[in-house]
């Protein structure tokens, strides 16, 4: 079976134009294709104009494509695809709009939206264009909005603590929630009736999320070096655990004398890891690095931690020691163990075979 | 024999991992669980306890099993894709009469729809979607879904309809969130 034609209307906005399609069957009662959320649309347009060439670009039922020359007509048509089963639909009829003026407030848009996320704590930044008196208004839309049929407009919500600000960043950890992806845009205002929306900004949370440096903390026992790590934004939050399935990659090396020896690596899951057979009356130093295997992402390496081993007792030492202890049990045992048996071979030898005969005159 | 079994479970498995894993699709296992996890806690929060007076107008809708019972890890992975599409449609119609927590209800649709753009980057191998798209279970799939949706639209989305349906959408979540666990 064939996917029709859907349906596209458009309208011209501010330097740019906003495309809105319907799904093919839309007013059909019995339909061929039921989950038309399902349709991937493909919207090709160019410039009304000689050398004008064909662009593709694959858009959401209700969208907006930006960066067109002002005053130009273009000319757009749209099909409906569904790629998992390899089926192509057929091309809505042509339709054509000429864009508008570039707006006179342009000036007034934050641009350069960039986000920066760190253990969860999400930050968005832009740049203001030089006007001193202007109010930010930081809105964000649940990213699923995008992909039903219907406007979603009007469903914009206000980031909160990040309404009528005049810096130019906001904290918005707190609409964030990991299961999930959002899209972000701030609005500017000047006085009562200038207004302007910046471009979106996509936010995946934990593919855009920073993975922060461990703590670590070194300990010895014996000859062992314990090296406890404190998980990324804390032993509280355990979000960053239970997402990226965190493992630790541990660099350790010996400091003698000035000279630094070859490093050593480990890698473990666990926060706690052990180095086995530390020599005595060195410098042992320490530094690790958490990172996510699944999303291919890694901290940076923690500050350096060291420590030094105590001077350890030399063997020669050792095995005297454990020579006089010996000697001194084996005399404590064997010393009585002998006595007893002189005492024992003299009663017998006394009972059994005594040194003294009766007269010969008394038998 | 049942060593030799295990090892060539263990192979595919193992083949069908690196697959996935060498088109930057690695956390998607992981994540998978994570959304089947809050899907079910979110289901569950966004309304109350079932309504007594529903349970005349309970219908079977009967599950197909098999379509998550395949040997191949690769053919389960689509399959769960295209669950989760269709629970994400049934959820976008008209939600007014049920009258459930907006927020959940917002956020279990936004995490069904990241794992479902997710996985639809990850492309499968042709062969394996081919096998897929003709699987007999895959039309048993469609159904199933396909007479929820007529359910509630004979019901016209009232209260009853929708409770039944998250009731159902429930069962099979519960379902996948077995069969991931065993992979």
């Amino acid at each position: 079976a064939q996917i029709g034609p859907p349906g596209l209307e458009l309208q011209p906005t501010n330097g740019g134009v906003k495309v809105m399609v319907s799904p093919p069957e839309a007013n059909q009662r019995k339909k061929m294709w039921i989950n038309d959320l399902s349709f991937k649309y493909n919207l090709v347009f160019w410039e009304n104009s000689s050398h004008a060439q064909l662009q593709s670009k694959r858009v959401f039922p209700v969208d907006t494509i930006d960066d067109l020359a002002p005053d130009s007509t273009y000319c757009f048509k749209v099909q409906a695809n569904l790629p998992r089963e390899g089926k192509e639909g057929l091309f809505s009829p042509t339709s054509c709009v000429k864009t508008t003026q570039k707006a006179v407030n342009g000036l007034l848009c934050a641009t350069n939206l960039s986000v920066l996320a760190l253990n969860m704590k999400f930050h968005l930044l832009w740049s203001s264009q030089g006007n001193q008196d202007v109010n930010y208004n930081v809105q964000y839309l649940l990213g699923y909005l995008k992909d039903l049929n219907d406007d979603y407009s009007d469903k914009w919500l206000s980031v909160p603590r990040c309404e009528n600000i005049t810096s130019t960043w906001c904290n918005f950890s707190s609409i964030i929630t990991t299961t999930g992806f959002y899209y972000l845009r701030v609005q500017a205002r000047e006085g009562h009736n200038k207004s302007c929306f910046s471009r979106e900004v996509k936010v995946d949370p934990l593919k855009i999320n920073g993975i922060g440096p461990p703590g670590v903390r070194l300990d010895l026992s014996d000859t062992l070096l314990h090296i406890l790590i404190s998980p990324p934004g804390g032993d509280e939050d355990e979000i960053m655990r239970d997402h990226y399935d965190l493992s630790y990659r541990i660099l350790y090396w010996k400091n003698s004398s000035d000279m630094k020896e070859e490093v050593k690596q480990k890698e473990v899951k666990q926060t706690i890891a052990t180095v086995p057979d530390v020599s005595p009356s060195s410098l042992y130093c320490v530094q690790v690095q958490a990172f996510s295997e699944n999303y291919n992402k890694s901290s940076a390496y923690s500050q350096q931690q060291c420590i030094h081993t105590p001077a350890g007792t030399p063997l020669g030492l050792i095995i005297f020691g454990i020579f006089m202890g010996a000697l001194l049990v084996v005399l404590l045992v064997a010393t009585p163990l002998v006595f007893v048996f002189y005492q024992a071979y003299n009663k017998i030898k006394y009972v059994f075979f005594p040194s003294c005969q009766p007269p010969l005159n008394i038998e | 024999i049942m060593n030799a079994f295990g090892l060539i479970q263990i192979g595919l498995i193992l083949s069908s991992t690196t697959i996935i894993s060498s088109l930057q699709c690695n956390h998607l296992p992981l994540q998978q669980r994570k959304v089947i996890e809050n899907s079910l806690r979110l289901l569950d929060k966004m309304g109350k306890e079932f309504p007594q007076q529903c349970l005349r107008e309970k219908m079977p809708f009967r599950f197909p099993t098999q379509v998550l019972q395949s040997r191949q890890k690769e053919t389960v992975g689509l399959a769960i894709e295209e669950i989760f599409q269709h629970i994400f449609y049934i959820f976008s119609k008209n939600l007014t009469l049920a009258a459930w927590d907006r927020t959940a209800l917002d956020q279990f649709q936004n995490t069904l729809y990241l794992q479902i753009e997710q996985l639809e980057a990850c492309v499968i191998e042709m062969h394996t979607q081919r096998c897929w798209s003709k699987e007999v279970s895959r039309l048993k799939l469609k159904k199933y879904f396909q007479k929820i949706d007529c359910f509630l639209k004979d019901k016209q989305h009232d209260l009853c309809s929708w409770e039944i349906s998250r009731a159902e959408m429930r069962r099979c979540l519960q379902l996948i969130d077995k069969v991931t666990r065993k992979l």
